[in-house]
């Protein structure tokens, strides 16, 4: 039987932005039957600096996590970008640490984005999360959830099964939203070029809900789409599979 | 100015690798059994292969005519011309070609048919790339024709030249079913045991998988660029 | 070597973004990206992987052992008659290429397309000894006429409208103005042909080099590539060092990799196999064959094992078509010869990462071009490493913004531990409280304004999620009941 106790990693950013996300992932997780801790000293994955070019840093609070997580039976996180952090970089982050590498191993092996352990570990179908109203919900594929973690039809599986939910298809919905860290403060011009043509494909689609798994491409579109004062709003998956579950709100 | 050994010293440098270089290469292969082998196997799929070939010809813009006697493709070349209003043909020296008889077939219908070669005939050496560039049409044999991507594949030799296929604005390649191979990889098999043979170490082969086009401006595609815009594929099946 | 315009990425990206022209062509990649899926759905996608994993292990095999393919290679090239020249860097291949021209009184120069003559700036060289190069496919004839730089590995002139070819064409040519684009092509084909005719040097790229035959193969559509090789006295290769191969058999992988993920088609309308000068019994093709093979940086890419497996592109331009970011700015913010996300590793690695330090940097690290990549090249994983050499590589090649890391540093500070994460976040509600009301904040000071130009920013929460879980920490008994 596949484990059943984990220890979210709720992130960084949902932590400090978004603990309504963090919560929503705590009530699924345990609707499901999974037992659920939260390890106090957690803080970042290290991907702002890794991906900001600051490597050494990255690699401090790399091996952090590796301390933290340490004894974790699975980690799961409410972020596709984050486990891609520990999945995909910190083999070689921390190969400077050989002593690591067995521990690195098993540890990136552990860790799971939210809806690939819900499906993936846990064989879950179905939530038993409804809509209080019939809604129109387009699904984004977050970039590194779908190219380093493969997670495509896990979330669009469990979002099928909501009760009163009509998932749409995005226009090009494997195409980037323009995020990118820092690339969208940096490069900003280039960023919202990018980004506008996600939001028109948003915007044809007809959804009155777009949802991901991730909080910061959410936290990047839905800030344009409040900007542009469009007719959808962003929802974290964690929120929708959640709504309707004892404990919390509808969505 | 770097010599080929400093050059080589730096490759090697990047590599971390001293003077030594491992001798890993080229599995030895017999090219000529492989080549043997594969003829039989062809020869036993002849028709699957031409229906593959047929249907991929048409896929690459080719004008596809299959007739079952060289009779056939001669009358097939000469229509061809007839219907352009052809002057001038060029040709090659190709065994296909020769046979086809097209000199006379095609005088019969004024057109004038002018085999591209200096070496038998009464053409300096320096007129040949006029007439191919004032030529209608050039008409040439195959040595292979790959029917995944029907790739008629011309290797230059006397008598057969490169500008045929290549400067007038219609080319007419004419193959026989036996010539028809299934992929590059067949194609590449066959020609490793011709080189292995000829052990002449200087050619020049082109595979022509259509007419000439372009799409560098606004992505349209535009048929005849610099080469063939028009090409005809006459297949012999007899 | 052409210009390196590296530097200038932000104002020649925010150019094209606000080129209505520029932003309909680049709005055709789709062309590109749905040829190339149609073309692989054909092909097969296990067949396609399969090809894909056996082009990695020949392209591992070549990489690992370089200095034995070209010396492999050079050595039958020189047995077919031809004479093969190792250059260091451009300057090196200009110096003989020019030298060539001179020996053999060369007036005109018909040039086949080939990013490793852009990298060289040979056409400018050649212009200078009083040579005439013309450039014959026809989008890099047009961009020579514009006088600019190529804007797509595979289609130079992906930026130009039919009009304003017209207008080029006008204005030097003297030709009338055209709206078709079969006139437009018609044009530059008759211009071209005389050119072809009376050149008396051909020079072309090479797309491979097969060691074990010497044979020089160059994957082409329009038919120029065959006369540039066929038609003058003299034929001049050029190839980055790299693009050798074993095997001519190895040409069964790569042919289809290449042309499928280029255009999406079966084959090009032309593939030329050159090994040597013209054969003794032959009639026509070139009377000399010179191959030259240029280092100009490679061989520093290929003593980095993070950035070796760039050496395995084979120049599909597949990953350009994928990324976002080059389908908004285009070719020419890039800078230098290689544009998009390989343009991004390669460019820094041969001109330098200082004075390419954007490139790297001005990616979402999405991740498409990997995907689309026929040699499954980690573009992604080779930009970051490119970002920590410009920040925290040797002293004097550093190129890090001192406030950034600054930030950086008091960031490392504030995820070093749970107490200054919380205390951080608690700073941040105290600084926020005053400029918002809501939730969200319009407008923020630089460098943050980069993200307020077009988002509202979320406020940080004013309980954490850390501070809600110890009410969270208990569960409902019936629900941590149901588990087995």
């Amino acid at each position: 039987m596949a484990a059943r106790k984990i220890s979210l990693f709720v992130t960084c950013l949902v932590d400090q932005f978004y603990p309504e996300i963090g919560e929503a992932t705590v009530r699924l997780l345990r609707h499901l039957g999974v037992e659920v801790d939260f390890p106090a000293d957690q803080t970042c994955c290290g991907q702002v600096a890794l991906n900001g070019g600051y490597r050494s840093h990255a690699v401090a609070v790399a091996r952090r996590f590796v301390e933290i997580f340490r004894d974790s039976e699975a980690i799961v996180a409410p972020s596709g970008s984050c486990v891609t952090t520990v999945f995909t970089h910190y083999p070689e982050l921390l190969s400077e640490f050989p002593e690591l590498a067995g521990e690195v191993e098993s540890l990136r092996n552990r860790t799971f984005e939210l809806t690939q352990y819900l499906v993936d570990v846990l064989g879950v179908e179905e939530v038993g999360a409804f809509l209080p109203k019939p809604t129109r919900v387009a699904y984004h594929d977050c970039c590194h959830a779908l190219r380093d973690l493969g997670v495509a039809s896990q979330p669009r599986q469990l979002l099928q099964s909501i009760d009163g939910i009509e998932l749409v298809e995005l226009t090009d919905c494997e195409s980037c939203c323009g995020f990118g860290g820092t690339f969208s403060v940096k490069y900003s011009e280039i960023s919202t070029a990018i980004l506008n043509e996600k939001l028109r494909n948003v915007d044809a689609s007809g959804a009155e809900i777009l949802t991901a798994v991730d909080a910061s491409c959410l936290m990047h579109m839905g800030g344009a789409m409040r900007r542009q004062t469009m007719q959808a709003r962003p929802m974290h998956i964690a929120e929708l599979l959640a709504s309707g579950l004892p404990g919390g709100a509808c969505a | 100015m770097a010599t080929k050994e400093a050059f080589l010293t730096t490759v090697r440098e990047a590599l971390a690798k001293g003077g030594q270089t491992p001798a890993i290469l080229v599995p030895e292969v017999d090219v000529i059994q492989n080549a043997t082998d594969l003829r039989k196997g062809l020869a036993q799929r002849k028709d699957a292969l031409l229906s593959q070939l047929q249907k991929n010809a048409v896929l690459q813009e080719w004008n596809v005519v299959t007739v079952g006697s060289e009779a056939e493709a001669r009358d097939a070349v000469v229509a061809i011309a007839k219907g352009l209003d052809a002057d001038l043909v060029v040709r090659t020296s190709h065994p296909m070609i020769e046979r086809l008889g097209l000199d006379e077939a095609l005088a019969a219908s004024s057109i004038e048919s002018v085999l591209l070669t200096s070496r038998s005939g009464n053409l300096a050496p320096d007129r040949l790339q006029d007439i191919a560039a004032r030529a209608d049409i050039g008409i040439t044999g195959v040595d292979y024709v790959i029917a995944e991507t029907a790739s008629a594949t011309l290797v230059s030799r006397k008598g057969m030249t490169r500008m045929s296929s290549l400067l007038p604005p219609v080319h007419i390649a004419v193959a026989h079913i036996d010539q028809v191979v299934e992929n590059l990889g067949d194609l590449l098999t066959l020609r490793e045991a011709e080189l292995a043979e000829e052990d002449a170490p200087n050619w020049y082969m082109n595979l022509v998988s259509g007419p000439s086009k372009t799409a560098d401006i606004e992505q349209t595609i535009v048929i005849g660029v610099h080469g063939p815009g028009e090409v005809h594929l006459v297949i012999i099946t007899g | 070597m052409p210009s390196i315009r590296t530097k200038e990425f932000t104002p020649r990206a925010s150019e094209a973004i606000n080129n209505p022209t520029i932003q309909e062509s680049l709005g055709r990649l789709s062309n590109f990206r749905q040829g190339r899926e149609e073309a692989i759905a054909e092909f097969g996608q296990e067949r396609w992987d399969e090809y894909k994993k056996r082009a990695q292990e020949i392209k591992h095999e070549t990489m690992e052992h370089l200095d034995h393919y070209l010396d492999m290679l050079s050595t039958n090239v020189e047995r077919a008659g031809g004479h093969v020249f190792f250059a260091h860097d451009v300057q090196e291949a200009n110096d003989y290429v020019a030298g060539v021209a001179q020996a053999n009184n060369v007036k005109t120069v018909i040039k086949s397309k080939s990013m490793v003559s852009e990298e060289m700036g040979i056409a400018d060289v050649l212009e200078s000894m009083g040579i005439e190069p013309v450039e014959t496919d026809l989008g890099e004839y047009i961009i020579q006429l514009a006088k600019e730089a190529p804007y797509h590995i595979i289609a130079p002139a992906l930026h130009k409208s039919k009009e304003e070819v017209s207008e080029l064409f006008e204005r030097i040519l003297g030709t009338p103005a055209q709206s078709d684009i079969t006139a437009l092509a018609a044009i530059a084909r008759k211009v071209l042909r005389e050119k072809f005719l009376k050149a008396d040097m051909g020079m072309t790229g090479a797309n491979f080099g097969v060691a074990e035959t010497g044979t020089i193969v160059m994957v082409t559509n329009e038919g120029n590539g065959r006369m540039s090789s066929s038609l003058p006295k003299v034929h001049v290769a050029t190839m980055g060092m790299e693009r050798v191969i074993p095997r001519l058999a190895d040409l069964s992988t790569f042919l289809p990799l290449l042309t499928r993920s280029a255009t999406g088609q079966r084959i090009t309308s032309y593939v030329s196999f050159a090994t040597g000068p013209r054969r003794s019994d032959e009639e026509d093709g070139p009377e000399a064959f010179h191959l030259v093979i240029l280092d100009n940086g490679r061989s520093n890419m290929l003593a980095d094992p993070q950035l070796r497996e760039a050496l395995y592109c084979i120049r599909c331009g597949a990953c350009l078509n994928a990324c976002p970011v080059y389908s908004k700015v285009g070719g020419h913010a890039y800078g230098w010869v290689y544009p998009g996300p390989i343009g991004a590793v390669v460019t820094p690695s041969l001109v330098g990462v200082p004075i390419a330090k954007d490139l790297p940097f001005a990616s979402t690290l999405c991740g498409a071009c990997r995907e689309v990549c026929p040699l499954n090249i980690d573009i992604p994983r080779m930009l970051l490493k490119l970002r920590s050499d410009a920040n925290e590589g040797p002293k004097g090649t550093r190129k890090a913004n001192r406030v950034e890391a600054m930030v950086m540093r008091g960031w490392r500070m504030t995820v070093g531990g749970p107490r200054m994460f919380t205390m951080a976040g608690k700073v941040a509600t105290l600084l926020q409280w005053p400029l918002s009301r809501n939730r969200f904040l319009r407008r923020l000071p630089p460098p943050l304004s980069g993200w307020t130009r077009s988002r509202d920013f979320p406020k940080v929460a004013a309980k954490p999620f850390r501070s809600r879980w110890a009410a969270m920490a208990l569960p409902p008994s019936k629900e941590g009941s149901d588990g087995d």
